[in-house]
């Protein structure tokens, strides 16, 4: 074979490669060590002296043709083994091999937001015990034996003088018992009382606070009582104050915040009575302080679009996931 | 407490829209929970005139009426036989409907036409009387409508009264709160002086004057107690929500709702031998006008009569010396009980009367004079009679004290934290009856015989601040000092159990704290129970022991809605007596039940284990010395389970719930749990950096075969001792059994990474050390080399 029907004939085995394997077959056909070129190379020995330079020069540059030919070539099939790759990929729509994964309940992730916004604001979050004594339930509450303001708390008794709390109010009584103002806490926790239909479950759960400190007044419970609504709703809902009445507090206050449906209670605040104070060992006319306590369940609800509180305690899985 | 808007605008009329009026009762305390449309149950009825009145042809008892109704003269047939010429009745017109929705239609009576309808006020719904066609005053209007011309159109505020407004009980109440807020004058109505026509009385005792130290009691004679009240009365009583009953207790409710005067009228009959106001000997009974009988006690304070109680005083009174329709004489009681003597009576024996209602919260002690005038004037000018003298029985000393109540001007602006001027701080005195005065730098006021709540300052500033406008107030941030705490240890609350808990696949439940009693004894140890004396129901009686029970209701509950994996937790306080102590402690508990994993497609489908349920362990303990031994708890299942120790004190336990105690739950397959002290769990220890060895490691493993009995624990805890800081870390690889391996022998395959912290270790070294490591455990358990 002559040079040019060699080149010829190489210049198609590389073209007609269809991967990479077939392409060193073909390169090490005409490159290798008994390859077509390396063979003509070889024979030049044999050409007429004078020929030698010329046909030695035709067959480098047949050779020179070729390898490039070959590296194009490979090129263009990893290219193509590249974008084929690409193409036949997996189903990346298959499930990934993940844990199982859980929720927090509404409620506690309500807690938390709740916490979060008064500890930065440096209240300290105090808890006290669910089964309680009549002292620091009623009486260090101002609320005496047969007074018409315990009807307003349907309590649950154990009979031996201990009852189960109505609200947090005693981790107040108990924080004012042993601390000094100034004081400024929140107290979380269930509380309970008789009750039960579509807003009442004879369990729920509370957020007390309580401030003291020289000079508290009831614009200052005004001020912090908004600023908590506004934090918690994330905007500046319309909040209304209303005289109302607890035995603990004078003056009392219940809060209303408008929503879709009008006006609706979210909690009752006031500044602390004197009697109060003064029981629990704190001077009343060198401190004042406001108190406010609030349902989180019911805030839960406002939050999250529930409208049935039992479905809070049902506990069912379908209802506990959503809220992972 | 329910009040007609109409009844309210006769004492005090402010220019203002029902709205308006209800949203100021509402801003000052009072607040108004509903308001309700009150009105006619008839259309198409005029007042009407009988210009003429013939016999019926065929009729004895009939008549035929000439009806002037202002659109025209219409015949009516009419039966009634109160129907005469010149009177003015209820006229419905041909298409009227009248109560009942009956349709009032053309007819021919007996041959008769009969264009519409004279009515009685039965018909009409507005009271009983059928006797004849409704009566109307002469100077009606005739061809008005007769819903307005007894002004039946009305709305009826429901007020939700907090217990220390008692004074607000009462249309005069309200009224005097809605005049103080829009600085208008009440327009009292005028009583008239009832006239005393005999001389009947009977005596009075006060023999318990701390509980009742006014008692005034007057005969009436001769009363008429089937009498026909007024429709005006009966409005305004249906307004207010009180069924009208006869004569003599309308008018004592009227007088009640009107002034806040809650009165009694007994029959005459059953107290002649008088009263006596005493507190009542334990074991007395009395029969009470609801029909049930009240064991009374040395607590309950009793009008009695021939040493006999004819009444629980404030509450309600006795069955047999009440007015019945037979009744003749009356006497009338108005009385003010000290709040103390009634608090607690009505709830004791389930009795929340409209008396108890205002008698707790305290009533006017100026008040019984006026209302008993009232009473008598109504009573004598609607059921006749004549009227005695008032016994007037009162012990003034007993009295509450009309007090004289001071604030420093100052300490007002200081509560508030603004200053409101004293000039509309006087008004605010003034309107609300205070009689204040301005000495200096204070002001003095008189709290008024109505108001029981006012005893200290405070109560001066919510006075202030309600009137005033609670939304006046400015709004402000109490100022603080910004005092800087040691931070909580990031690994240290209870928050963070529960997001692992979360990330490891468990839905966190909030169950009740209350349980039944069968499942409690399951799940402790002791047999005394913090027990509720009125549970909701017998099946939460119990205060929890246990966050188990709860949990494992909710996994029966979500298993029955076809779930294959049901994984939760709760966070919660637990009660349990301790040496007849209660010991209340947070405890955190999770359950696991059915599949490993959630059915997917590269998902195994085994069982979830005790070993899931220990990983799952392991990931919540704290730093320490960890030991997992075998359970001695009765509810979970012996040789599946384990309590749990940190530096050898036990926090608490792990593993499949025992048959017996899950058998109270309806759930197949065993169920997984722990359940800790949650405090134990708290791990706020800083964490303390050792050196990382930079020298290269020798791993070595063997494969031991051991008897069944001897621990993974136990191996681990040799290899410890024999290599020392040499061991930088230990795994168990494989473990498993095999026919090849005899009875009770297991193979453990162990590897260990053997390690120098300040030199290269020498492989003759590991292999010296590893030697020992067989040695030991073969001395020490038998361990053979596979």
């Amino acid at each position: 074979m002559n040079i040019a029907e060699v080149k010829h004939q190489a210049l198609a085995d590389v073209s007609n490669a269809a991967n990479p394997a077939e392409l060193e077959q073909a390169r090490v056909s005409l490159l290798g060590r008994k390859g077509t070129l390396t063979e003509l190379l070889r024979s030049l020995k044999d050409t007429p002296k004078e020929h030698r330079p010329r046909v030695g020069r035709e067959i480098n540059i047949a050779k020179t043709e070729i390898e490039e030919a070959i590296s194009l070539r490979r090129e263009a099939l990893e290219k193509a083994a590249r974008d084929a790759a690409a193409h036949a990929s997996i189903d990346v729509t298959l499930p990934g091999r993940s844990r199982h994964r859980g929720s927090l309940h509404p409620v506690t992730q309500t807690f938390s937001t709740i916490e979060e916004i008064f500890v930065r604001a440096g209240y300290e979050v105090v808890y006290g015990p669910e089964i309680e004594d009549d002292y620091h339930n009623f009486e260090a509450l101002n609320i005496p034996k047969h007074h018409p303001a315990r009807a307003m708390h349907d309590t649950f008794y154990l009979g031996d003088g201990r009852l189960l709390r109505t609200h947090t109010s005693p981790v107040q009584v108990r924080t004012m018992e042993t601390q000094s103002p100034p004081i400024r806490i929140i107290c979380p926790g269930r509380v309970y009382r008789r009750d039960f239909d579509r807003t009442h479950t004879p369990m729920f759960h509370q957020v007390e606070g309580l401030v003291v400190d020289r000079g508290i007044s009831f614009a200052d419970l005004k001020g912090t009582v908004i600023s908590f609504v506004h934090a918690f709703f994330e905007r500046e809902v319309e909040v209304r104050f209303r005289p109302s009445y607890f035995p603990f507090t004078e003056p009392s206050a219940e809060v209303d915040v408008m929503s879709e449906q009008g006006w609706s209670e979210v909690m009752g605040c006031g500044v602390v009575h004197p009697k109060v104070l003064s029981m629990s060992g704190i001077d009343p006319k060198q401190f004042s302080g406001f108190a406010f306590g609030f349902g989180v369940d019911r805030l839960a609800m406002v939050k999250f679009g529930v409208s049935d509180l039992r479905i809070l305690f049902d506990n069912d899985i379908r209802f506990l996931r959503q809220f992972g | 407490m329910r009040v007609s808007e109409r009844w309210l605008r006769e004492w005090v009329n402010p220019n203002l829209s029902l709205d308006q009026i209800c949203e100021q009762l509402t801003n000052a305390g009072l607040e108004v929970d509903s308001v309700s449309q009150i009105g006619p149950e008839f259309s198409g009825v005029d007042v009407g005139e009988i210009t003429s009145v013939s016999k019926h042809p065929r009729s004895d008892h009939l008549t035929i009426c000439t009806v002037d109704s202002g659109r025209g003269n219409f015949n009516v047939v009419c039966g009634a036989p109160n129907a005469r010429r010149g009177m003015k009745s209820a006229y419905a017109r041909v298409g009227a409907e009248v109560a009942g929705n009956v349709l009032v239609e053309k007819a021919s009576i007996q041959g008769v036409d009969s264009e519409g309808m004279l009515c009685s006020g039965k018909e009409l719904g507005i009271n009983e009387d059928h006797s004849g066609i409704l009566e109307l005053n002469s100077d009606a209007h005739i061809g008005r409508s007769v819903a307005d011309e007894l002004e039946l159109h009305d709305h009826c505020i429901e007020l939700d009264l907090t217990p220390n407004r008692g004074d607000c009980f009462s249309v005069c109440g309200i009224a005097r709160e809605l005049a103080a807020i829009n600085d208008q004058q009440l327009k009292v109505p005028s009583v008239g002086a009832s006239k005393t026509t005999s001389d009947a009385r009977i005596p009075i005792t006060l023999d318990a004057p701390d509980g009742c130290p006014i008692y005034l009691g007057r005969i009436i004679e001769n009363v008429n107690v089937n009498a026909r009240v007024p429709h005006w009365m009966i409005r305004k009583l249906h307004a207010s929500g009180i069924r009208p009953i006869n004569a003599i207790v309308d008018v004592l409710n009227y007088v009640m709702l009107e002034l806040g005067q809650p009165m009694h009228a007994f029959d005459l009959d059953h107290v002649r031998e008088g009263i006596v106001v005493r507190y009542a000997n334990a074991g007395e009974k009395l029969m009470l006008l609801d029909g049930s009988e009240a064991e009374l006690d040395s607590e309950v304070l009793a009008i009695t009569s021939g040493d006999a109680p004819v009444a629980i005083a404030g509450v309600i009174g006795g069955l047999n010396s009440g007015v019945s329709l037979a009744t003749q004489h009356v006497l009338l009681e108005c009385a003010f009980f000290a709040p103390e003597a009634i608090f607690g009576t009505a709830r004791k024996y389930g009795l929340q009367t409209d008396a108890s209602t205002r008698y707790e919260r305290g009533v006017d002690y100026a008040l019984q004079d006026l209302a008993m005038e009232r009473a008598t004037v109504l009573i004598l000018d609607i059921a006749g009679g004549s009227a005695g003298p008032t016994v007037n029985s009162r012990s003034p000393r007993h009295l509450p004290q009309t007090e004289k109540l001071s604030i420093h001007k100052e300490r007002l602006d200081q509560l508030i934290g603004e200053h409101i001027s004293d000039e509309i701080v006087y008004g605010i005195f003034e309107r609300l009856g205070f009689e204040p005065e301005e000495p200096a730098e204070d002001w003095t006021v008189i709290s008024p015989t109505h108001r029981f709540d006012i005893n200290i300052e405070e109560d001066l500033v919510e006075e202030v601040c309600r009137i005033y406008g609670y939304d006046r107030i400015g709004a402000r941030l109490p100022a603080t000092p910004l005092n800087l705490e040691p931070a909580k240890s990031a690994l240290g609350d209870s928050t963070d159990l529960r997001v692992r808990l979360c990330s490891l696949g468990y839905n966190e439940t909030i169950a009740y704290s209350f349980i039944d009693r069968t499942r409690y004894a399951h799940f402790t140890e002791s047999d005394e129970s913090p027990t509720l004396q009125n549970p909701m129901s017998s099946d939460r009686e119990v205060m929890r022991c246990s966050l188990l029970p709860g949990l494992l209701d909710v996994v029966a509950y979500n298993v029955a809605r076809q779930h294959d994996l049901v994984r939760l937790f709760e966070h919660g306080q637990c009660f349990q007596f301790s040496n007849g102590e209660l010991i209340q402690k947070d405890h955190l508990a999770a359950v696991a039940w059915g599949m490993r994993h959630p059915e997917g497609w590269a998902n195994d489908r085994e069982r979830f284990d005790f070993f899931d349920m220990k990983g799952h362990v392991e990931e919540l303990l704290p730093q320490g010395t960890i030991e997992f031994r075998q359970a001695t708890k009765s509810w979970f299942q012996p040789g599946n389970a384990a309590d749990v120790f940190v530096d050898g004190i036990e926090i608490g336990s792990v593993g499949q719930i025992h048959p017996d105690a899950q058998s109270t739950f309806d759930v197949e397959g065993p169920i997984f749990a722990f359940e800790f002290v949650a405090e134990s769990l708290l791990d706020d220890n800083p964490r303390q950096y050792s050196n990382i060895s930079a020298h290269p490691s020798i791993r070595r493993d063997l494969a031991l075969v051991l008897d069944e009995s001897v621990t993974t624990a136990q191996i681990r805890d040799k290899v410890v001792e024999v290599l020392g800081d040499r061991l930088a870390e230990f795994t168990v690889f494989d473990v498993y059994r095999s026919k090849q391996l005899s009875e009770g022998k297991k193979s453990v395959a162990i590897g260990m990474k053997l390690q120098e912290t300040s030199r290269t270790l020498l492989d003759s070294e590991a292999t010296s050390s590893i030697e020992s490591v067989v040695a030991e455990l073969k001395n020490a358990f038998g361990a053979q080399l596979r």
